[in-house]
């Protein structure tokens, strides 16, 4: 009984067994958790099952926890580590399996063990009496499984090796530095890279016992016989079979407590946005607690901010944001707060996760207190009559008011096309609460929007035009309007299009830079290229732009940048943009006041440009 | 005779120019402009005393005047460098070499771009003019606004583009602060009725004379004072500018409507000087003005033996100042070329 058993689980498979037995314990005890504490609806997950949803999510998870499509379209050193270790091993598995079941003579076997086909080459060697004869068993004569999994393991092994040159040696990547790590990070780690060393050289040691093998493992086998007598040889390979299981075996066990997580949770994390999960306002959400989870500390981000690149801030980042709250570690304020709130990183992220909602969520859960009467004096100064029926609403903004050139220019313009408006914060505005959102202070800032929704639908208006991108995402997105809001770069389009503005085209060569909030934020950025065109020569060089584009530093999203950070990030986004040093012409006031700081050549908004050029 | 080359024609580079033709160098000035003088030529009247700048400008133009002292108008400094045996050489921008034992930088300020504080409205409403517009507008003998209204009411704002870390310029530009009261003064001399409000953080009237300046300008003349900073300038339909200020000291938020809006604008360093202080590898400090070895023992050389500076090319200065700071440098010249002249006769 006891020989029979050790027939099936010869001791050394133990610590894999008992890894892997409490790998799927965490999993399914991780979903189930995670399901029942979403907060958007828990029976939403349901329609993840839909068979349109499914079919996408096993796409999705092919594509990007197996192939990493998104990390190569990053960096492709990157991307062939992650492919070659998570695809590599994928592969390996399966090609185990169906050998293991050819060894074990075709199918209708029935249920193979896990770690059969893991140490396939230990049992296939002890056990060869049971060959099958069939078609098949030609192929493994021939060698063409003993082949692809060599062929597996070595393209493993360079991944591998990549991720020790990575860790070593980061620039080779391209990257300025990798993510630093935790206890459970080094102790994963450590296993994750002995494993494939230690397959090979079990194999090795067992091809060259029993001259098995093909080009990888029987090569090497066969110089470990030469040099080693065949008596030790076979006393060696046993040891080498239980270091192989015992570092698997720590690795699945460590996964949970590592970044390796990201293995489990990604799959989840896909599936939950594959069913329409969103995200929700706190982090204990189960959706938002599958996104900190699902983070791989890749470091693409880190590498993605301009708080790294242009200042030597690197340590608040979502890979660490991540981290800290896995692992509830109070957040410093520098966490919280030296952040841009750019999005840069959502972005870039391969796992598509969306670090800025963390991070605000963080922030709002800081005020404890809030202040239900902060603008209780917004009705009183607001006392102006409704306007008598205008058609536009033009909303100039805080930004806009301390660079009166894109005001007056506006001005100029909706003059010039003979519009029906009304200049709504003309004589002071109100905020449009976008920066006590950011701060965290939810309830001040909706004290802010009622008053401010109360104005724009007293107007009568049918359209809202803003010159700030901050205003114009606040406006569009948080606010509800009964009426449309565009952005005055849309809008000017709109104007040209129905021939109400006429323009004249200059040979003024002038570089144009997306500003974040407008380009990443609202997704505008065919309208200001269009308008541009119209009336200038554009030059466009930067490669990261559109939804990439890079932010001025200007952000209102951190407190805590000094204004020599600041400027740094301005002084390094410039170089990109605009190495010709043409007039560079923005969209943004923000972008605008940042800019002219560092800037060698004239910054303009593109409203200036265009008032300029109105034919008489 | 030792040579020395001194880069810039302004108060310092001339001050030093006469000292050492005295102490018996051969001096080569360059100047970039057409006229010696630099920026005092723009303005008009100069404090603490209101004397008329020309006099300033025609007391340097005369210590100039000597035989030791070969002036290059309309030339700029291209390119320096250093000799072997420790000396230079320089190329003008006429192509023209000048040798030279050592080298003395007098290459001045910037004065602020106001459009660079945007939200102030310069080059934007037509009412908005800096304090050097203002001076302009002295020596024509007239102020007026754009529209040649004779402005009632006037706005003077202190520390634009200084002492603002939005800009970038921590530091202090030292003339601003009495220049706003001799600009308020003459305003009220000049326009018998007007009103003229100055808009200050702190008043810094440290010099001979200032504080002076500072009370006649209350007492005699009422000029209205405020502690605040500007936070908003919008034009009027009639080009008037209306201002939305935080008055400090009352604690209150204040608005107005001025006809004129001046900007004290500050120093700023040279940006153009800066490939030539790079391609010798002379320090600047992080505001950009060029660094000295010491501020209380060294105050007049760089950290390249052999080149000098004096003047407003390392931090703002009143002219008086700068004329000291040019004597200083002169002598600290002279006693380096001696003390070389006086090891090698050793
Ligand atoms: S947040 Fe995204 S980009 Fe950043 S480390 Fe995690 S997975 Fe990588
Ligand atoms: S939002 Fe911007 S500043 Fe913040 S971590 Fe991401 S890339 Fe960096
Ligand atoms: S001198 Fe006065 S006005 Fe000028 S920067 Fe200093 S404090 Fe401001």
């Amino acid at each position: 009984m006891y020989k029979y058993f050790l027939d099936i689980f010869p001791l050394f498979t133990i610590p894999f067994n008992v890894g892997l037995l409490f790998f799927i314990c965490t999993m399914i005890y991780k979903t189930l958790r995670w399901t029942m504490e979403i907060e958007d609806s828990q029976w939403k997950i349901l329609k993840g099952f839909l068979p349109q949803n499914i079919w996408a999510s096993v796409k999705e998870i092919c594509r990007e926890s197996l192939l990493h499509l998104r990390i190569f379209k990053q960096n492709l050193l990157l991307g062939y580590m992650h492919t070659s270790l998570a695809f590599g091993w994928f592969l390996l598995i399966v090609f185990g399996n169906i050998e293991a079941k050819i060894v074990r003579g075709g199918l209708g076997t029935g249920f193979e063990l896990p770690h059969y086909p893991i140490f396939l080459k230990y049992f296939a060697t002890e056990g060869s009496h049971s060959l099958p004869k069939t078609v098949i068993d030609f192929s493994i004569r021939t060698g063409f499984f003993d082949f692809m999994m060599d062929l597996l393991l070595l393209i493993i092994l360079s991944g591998c090796c990549l991720a020790y040159l990575k860790r070593f040696h980061s620039t080779t990547f391209g990257m300025k530095r990798t993510t630093k790590l935790r206890l459970g990070d080094k102790i994963t780690m450590g296993a994750l890279w002995c494993i494939f060393p230690a397959r090979l050289i079990a194999e090795s040691i067992t091809s060259g016992a029993y001259g098995t093998g093909s080009f990888l493992t029987g090569t090497l086998g066969n110089v470990f016989a030469q040099i080693i007598p065949q008596a030790y040889l076979l006393k060696s390979v046993a040891p080498f079979w239980w270091i192989y299981s015992i570092t698997l075996g720590i690795f699945f066990v460590g996964v949970p407590y590592s970044r390796y997580m990201h293995i489990l949770s990604e799959p989840v994390l896909i599936f939950m946005r594959n069913a329409g999960v969103k995200p929700s306002k706190k982090n204990s959400d189960g959706f938002s607690q599958a996104e900190i989870f699902s983070c791989s500390r890749c470091g693409i981000c880190v590498n993605n901010c301009q708080l790294a690149r242009a200042t030597e801030i690197r340590s608040m980042q979502p890979t660490y944001l991540n981290r800290e709250i896995r692992h509830h570690v109070p957040l410093s304020q520098e966490m919280l707060r030296t952040c841009l709130m750019c999005g840069r990183c959502n972005v870039t992220c391969p796992v598509k996760i969306d670090s800025i909602q963390t991070r605000a969520n963080e922030r709002r859960a800081m005020w404890s207190k809030h202040n239900e009467n902060c603008f209780a004096y917004l009705p009183k100064v607001l006392k102006e009559s409704a306007e008598n029926s205008v058609d536009v609403l033009y909303f100039a903004g805080c930004m806009t008011h301390l660079t009166p050139v894109i005001k007056n220019s506006m001005m100029k313009i909706m003059r010039a096309a003979d519009e029906n408006f009304q200049f709504l914060d003309e004589n002071g505005t109100i905020c449009c609460g976008r920066p006590l959102k950011l701060s965290g202070q939810e309830v001040e800032a909706e004290q802010l929007m009622a008053a401010n929704k109360e104005r724009i639908i007293n107007s009568g208006a049918k359209l809202l035009v803003t010159s700030c991108p901050i205003c114009y995402n606040t406006f569009k997105n948080e606010y509800n309007l009964p009426i449309e809001v565009v952005h005055h770069t849309e809008y000017i389009q709109r104007l040209i299009a129905e021939g109400k503005l006429q323009l004249t085209k200059t040979d003024e060569q002038v570089a144009y830079h997306d500003p974040c909030e407008l380009a990443r934020g609202t997704h505008v950025t065919v309208a200001p290229r269009e308008v541009l065109n119209a009336i200038a020569v554009l030059d466009e060089q930067a490669k990261q732009k559109g939804e990439k584009t890079l932010c001025c530093g200007g952000s209102l999203g951190s407190t805590r940048a000094t204004n020599e950070q600041r400027q740094n990030i301005a002084k390094a986004a410039l170089r990109h943009i605009n190495p010709d040093k043409h007039t560079l012409v923005t969209a943004c006031p923000m972008c605008k006041r940042t800019f002219a700081q560092v800037s060698d050549t004239k910054v303009v908004d593109i409203s200036e440009l265009v008032a300029k050029n109105i034919k008489e | 005779m030792k040579k020395v080359l001194i880069i810039g024609g302004g108060v310092a580079g001339m001050e030093a120019a006469g000292q050492l033709a005295v102490l018996g160098y051969s001096v080569v000035l360059v100047e970039r402009k057409d006229v010696l003088g630099g920026h005092v030529r723009k303005w008009d009247r100069l404090f603490p005393n209101k004397r008329p700048s020309e006099e300033v400008v025609n007391h340097l133009l005369q210590k100039v005047q000597h035989p030791n002292v070969e002036i290059r108008l309309k030339r700029t400094v291209t390119d320096l460098r250093r000799n072997p045996n420790g000396s230079f050489l320089a190329i003008l921008s006429d192509q023209s070499p000048v040798s030279a034992d050592v080298v003395l930088f007098a290459t001045g300020y910037h004065l602020f771009d106001a459009y660079r504080k945007e939200e102030y409205g310069y080059g934007i409403y037509n009412n908005v003019i800096t304090s050097a517009d203002l001076e302009r507008m002295f020596k024509n003998g007239e102020v007026k606004t754009a529209e040649g209204k004779i402005p009632q009411r006037v706005g003077i704002v202190h520390c634009v583009g200084s002492r603002d870390t939005k800009c970038g310029n921590l530091y202090c530009s030292r003339v601003c602060c009495v220049t706003g009261v001799k600009q308020a003064i003459e305003l009220k001399e000049l326009i018998p009725n007007v009103e003229v409000f100055n808009f200050y953080m702190d008043l810094r009237m440290f010099g001979r004379g200032f504080e002076q300046l500072y009370l006649e300008a209350q007492q005699k003349h009422r000029v209205r004072f405020v502690r605040g900073r500007l936070s908003e300038a919008s034009e009027t339909q009639d080009h008037g500018i209306f201002l939305k200020v935080d008055d400090t000291l009352v604690g209150r938020p204040m608005k107005m409507t001025v006809d004129m809006l001046v900007l004290m604008v500050g120093f700023e360093p040279r940006k153009t000087t800066f490939p030539l202080l790079e391609s010798l590898g002379i320090e600047k400090n992080e505001d950009g003005f060029i660094k000295i070895r010491d501020c209380h023992f060294d105050e007049n050389r760089t950290n390249v033996d052999g080149i000098y500076v004096a003047g407003t090319c390392t931090s703002a200065k009143s002219i008086s100042e700068t004329i000291n700071d040019a004597c200083s440098a002169a002598l600290q010249i002279h006693r380096n070329l001696s003390a070389k002249v006086k090891d090698k006769r050793k």
